[in-house]
């Protein structure tokens, strides 16, 4: 039996690490479509179509976060509107295509600067290892 | 071994320069000659007893309540600094000395005359010198450097980076109001009344400067060689309180957080060093051409 913690966290960007992460997040959700028919008693669902969006932050250290805010400017070496995540705990990942929704830094005063991405997930994962 | 006592500090207080963006009318009804006193609509609080205040006439014109003896080459001018005095309806005297001026008394008091105008005056607090605080019994500071945690995934120990650093403390003294002369010299001292007046303080804000002596000089055998190790900063004051019990004195406690840079400053005498012939001192000064070696025994 195995914990995982920030240790074992990490994550790729068109197949290359990105450095200095501070955390990655990610939420998946499948849509809940009602198949209740006349006569029935208690509701009935049936699943509907599955989605994933999530977030990482990433420390603004050597340009480790830039890849990540071209992919959301659409410019720079990012020029397809699609970037592939690996989003990796231990041995086990997250792989999928994702539209990146938004980059948001700033400058504070007794802080790091760090930038905070924000993704969705476009298609089926293309490899899991739960 | 050296170690030092208490008894070795010091707290020297400046009342720091401010300057007041507003600008202030004095008719000539606001001075009472026979009294040497003035006074117009500021806000309650903004001078204090003892501070040090560059009056300026914005029109142009000459500062000419104030007679002609107030200034040192016996001209008026259109502007003057002089110390106050503020009773407690806001009146002002001024006067050359700070001594005297929390004093309060006719002695070194600035005479006034009839102005002939509305003068438009712009005031401001002008930074004084150096005074010790009066009864300072005990006093605190504490430096804190902030650390930004950089830690990242994959990580096995916590990286932090430097942060900003910001100092704060608190001095403890007997209350005190009236002019006094420093231990052991003839300077005056800062009263810690002051201290609590500054806090309440609204218009020009609660900043003074201080420099906590660590080591001061002259005291002390084993600060044979006149050294000085102090700490010198900008601060202001966030907190005042007194304390009074019967059968017990009266203590002031004042606490500040600093604003802008901190310095630890060390002023050490030069060595004088005897030069004998066996374990003697000289300080080996020479271009790259000479052929002089060090001895490295």
């Amino acid at each position: 039996m195995t914990y995982y913690s920030g240790v074992d966290g990490s994550l790729d960007f068109q197949g290359l690490p990105v450095a200095k992460v501070r955390d990655w997040q990610l939420s998946m959700n499948t849509d809940a479509l009602e198949v209740t028919t006349l006569a029935a008693m208690d509701r009935e669902f049936t699943t509907g179509l599955r989605s994933a969006s999530g977030s990482c932050t990433v420390l603004y250290y050597n340009d480790a976060p830039v890849p990540l805010m071209e992919q959301v400017l659409q410019q720079g070496a990012q020029t397809s509107s699609i970037g592939r995540l690996k989003l990796k705990y231990g041995p086990k990942y997250f792989e999928f295509e994702a539209v990146f929704t938004g980059a948001g830094t700033g400058v504070v005063v007794g802080d790091v600067m760090q930038v905070a991405v924000q993704f969705q997930k476009s298609g089926p994962f293309i490899a899991t290892a739960l | 071994m050296t170690v030092f006592l208490g008894e070795s500090g010091f707290v020297e207080l400046i009342r720091a320069g401010v300057v007041d963006n507003e600008t202030y009318s004095l008719a000539p009804g606001d001075v009472s000659v026979a009294k040497d006193r003035f006074s117009f609509t500021y806000p309650t609080g903004m001078l204090i007893t003892g501070d040090l205040v560059q009056f300026k006439a914005t029109d142009g014109g000459l500062l000419d309540f104030v007679d002609a003896s107030g200034w040192i080459d016996n001209t008026i001018h259109e502007d003057g600094a002089w110390y106050v005095n503020v009773d407690d309806v806001g009146g002002i005297r001024l006067y050359h000395y700070f001594g005297d001026a929390v004093n309060g008394e006719q002695q070194g008091r600035v005479s006034l005359q009839q102005p002939t105008r509305t003068i438009p005056l712009e005031v401001g607090v002008d930074q004084s010198t150096g005074r010790c605080l009066a009864q300072c019994t005990d006093y605190e500071f504490s430096n804190t450097r902030e650390a930004a945690d950089v830690t990242a995934l994959t990580d096995e120990f916590r990286n932090q980076y430097s942060g900003i650093i910001s100092g704060s403390g608190s001095l403890n003294c007997f209350f005190s109001y009236r002019q006094e002369m420093c231990d052991g010299t003839n300077q005056p001292t800062e009263k810690a009344a002051y201290l609590h007046q500054l806090v309440l303080r609204q218009t020009l804000g609660s900043k003074f400067r201080a420099k906590l002596f660590v080591i001061r000089p002259e005291v002390g055998a084993g600060n044979a060689a006149n050294d000085q190790v102090w700490f010198e900063f900008d601060a202001l004051i966030t907190n005042s309180a007194i304390s009074l019990e019967p059968t017990s004195l009266i203590r002031s406690r004042i606490q500040f957080v600093t604003t802008g840079p901190i310095r630890m400053k060390i002023a050490t005498a030069e060595g004088f060093y005897l030069l004998q012939e066996n374990n003697g001192f000289l300080l080996l000064n020479q271009d790259v051409a000479s052929r002089l070696e060090r001895d490295t025994v």
